[in-house]
C-alpha cells in the first residue's frame, strides 16, 4: 500500500515536471522545436498514428480475405488431390498393362531368337562334326592308300583311266 | 597383255614365212633351242636386254651364237631384229606362242601329264593313242611325276582336264561325306 502511494506521488511529480517543461517551452527546445511548432507536430503524429491504424485495419481485412481464399483453395486442393490420385492410379494401371504387354512381346522375341540361335548352333555343330568326320575318314583312307597302293594297283588305275578316255572318243 | 600382243606379232610373222618355205618346224626347234640357252644363261640374258650395251655389240653376240648353234639365217635375222627393236625380253613369249602356232599347223596337241608313279613306255604309248583319239590330233606328252596324287593320272590338253587321280577322288568323297 505504501509502495503504491510512493508510485502515485512519483507520477504526480513527473506530470508536474512535464507540465512545467511544456509550459515554459523547455521540452520544445529539448526536442529541437519551438513551442509554436509543438502543436502541429503532435497533430501530425496523431494523423500518422491514425493512418497506421487504418493501414493495420486494411492489412487485417486483406489477411482475412487471403485466409478465406486459402481456406477455399485448401478445400479444393483436397478434391484435386483426390482426382490426381485417381488419375495416377488409372495411368499406373495402364502403364502396368503396357509394360507387361511389352515384356511379354520382348520375352517372345527372346524365346524365338534363342530358338533360332540354338537351331543355328546345332546346325553348325552338326556340320562341323560331319566335316571333321569326313576329313578324318579321308585322311585315314589316304594314309592307307599311300601305304598299300602297289605299282600293280597303279597299273590297274592307268588301264581304267585309258578305258575311260577311250569311251570319250 | 601388251607383251603378249607384241610377242604374237613376231611369232605370227615367223610362222607365216615358215609355212611359205615349209621350214616352220625347223624354226620352232631352233627358236626353242635359242630360248632355252638364254633362259639358262642369266648373264647372257642380262647382256641381250641391257640398254647400256650398244645394239651393234649385242647383235655381234647374237651373230656369234647363231653361227655356233648353226641357226638358219631367217632366225638369225629375227634375233637381230629383236635386239634392234629392244624386244629381246619377249623372247620366251614369242617361243611359246610360236609353238602353239606350229602345233596348230601340224595338227598337234600338247599334253601335260602328271602321274603319281612312273609309267612304262607301253602305258605312255597307250595313253598317247587314247588322248589322240579324243583330240583328233597327234599328241606330244610332257610327263611329270607328282606323288601327292597318291595314285592315278591327270592329263591337261587344250584347256581340258582329264582327272583320274586318287587325290581328287578322295576330295570328292570328303565333300560328299561332309554334305551327309
Amino acid at each position: 500500500m505504501g509502495s503504491d502511494l510512493i508510485k502515485l506521488f512519483n507520477f504526480a511529480v513527473l506530470v508536474a515536471i512535464i507540465y512545467y517543461l511544456v509550459k515554459k517551452g523547455i521540452l520544445a527546445r529539448l526536442l529541437g522545436m519551438d513551442a509554436f511548432h509543438l502543436g502541429p507536430y503532435l497533430k501530425k503524429r496523431e494523423e500518422a498514428i491514425k493512418t497506421a491504424l487504418a493501414d493495420a485495419e486494411n492489412a487485417k481485412r486483406e489477411g482475412e480475405k487471403k485466409y478465406q481464399e486459402y481456406e477455399e483453395r485448401l478445400r479444393k486442393l483436397d478434391q484435386e488431390i483426390q482426382q490426381l490420385r485417381q488419375t495416377l492410379i488409372e495411368e499406373g494401371e495402364r502403364e502396368k498393362e503396357r509394360i507387361i504387354s511389352e515384356a511379354r512381346q520382348i520375352g517372345e522375341k527372346i524365346k524365338e531368337q534363342a530358338r533360332l540361335t540354338a537351331q543355328q548352333e546345332l546346325k553348325t555343330a552338326k556340320r562341323r562334326v560331319q566335316d571333321e568326320t569326313a576329313a578324318a575318314t579321308i585322311k585315314l583312307a589316304e594314309e592307307l592308300l599311300k601305304k598299300h597302293l602297289t605299282t600293280k594297283d597303279h597299273e590297274h588305275l592307268v588301264d581304267d583311266y585309258i578305258q575311260h578316255i577311250k569311251r570319250m572318243q | 597383255m601388251i607383251a603378249r600382243k607384241i610377242a604374237r606379232r613376231y611369232a605370227k610373222a615367223l610362222m607365216s614365212i615358215g609355212r611359205e618355205d615349209g621350214k616352220y618346224e625347223q624354226y620352232g626347234e631352233e627358236l626353242a633351242a635359242f630360248t632355252s640357252l638364254v633362259q639358262g644363261e642369266k648373264r647372257l640374258r642380262s647382256v641381250l636386254t641391257n640398254p647400256t650395251i650398244t645394239i651393234p655389240q649385242r647383235q655381234a653376240i647374237i651373230k656369234e651364237i647363231t653361227q655356233r648353234l648353226r641357226l638358219s639365217p631367217l632366225l638369225g635375222n629375227l634375233l637381230h631384229l629383236l635386239v634392234e627393236k629392244n624386244r629381246m625380253q619377249y623372247l620366251s613369249d614369242i617361243e611359246f606362242l610360236y609353238r602353239e602356232l606350229a602345233d596348230a599347223a601340224a595338227g598337234r596337241a600338247r599334253v601335260k601329264l602328271e602321274t603319281s608313279h612312273d609309267l612304262s613306255p607301253q602305258a605312255l604309248e597307250k595313253l598317247a593313242r587314247s588322248l589322240e583319239g579324243v583330240a583328233g590330233k597327234t599328241v606330244i606328252m610332257e610327263v611329270q611325276t607328282d606323288p601327292s596324287l597318291i595314285g592315278g593320272i591327270v592329263a591337261r590338253m587344250e584347256g581340258m582336264v582329264f582327272d583320274g587321280c586318287i587325290r581328287t577322288q578322295l576330295e570328292r568323297l570328303r565333300e560328299a561325306l561332309a554334305k551327309g
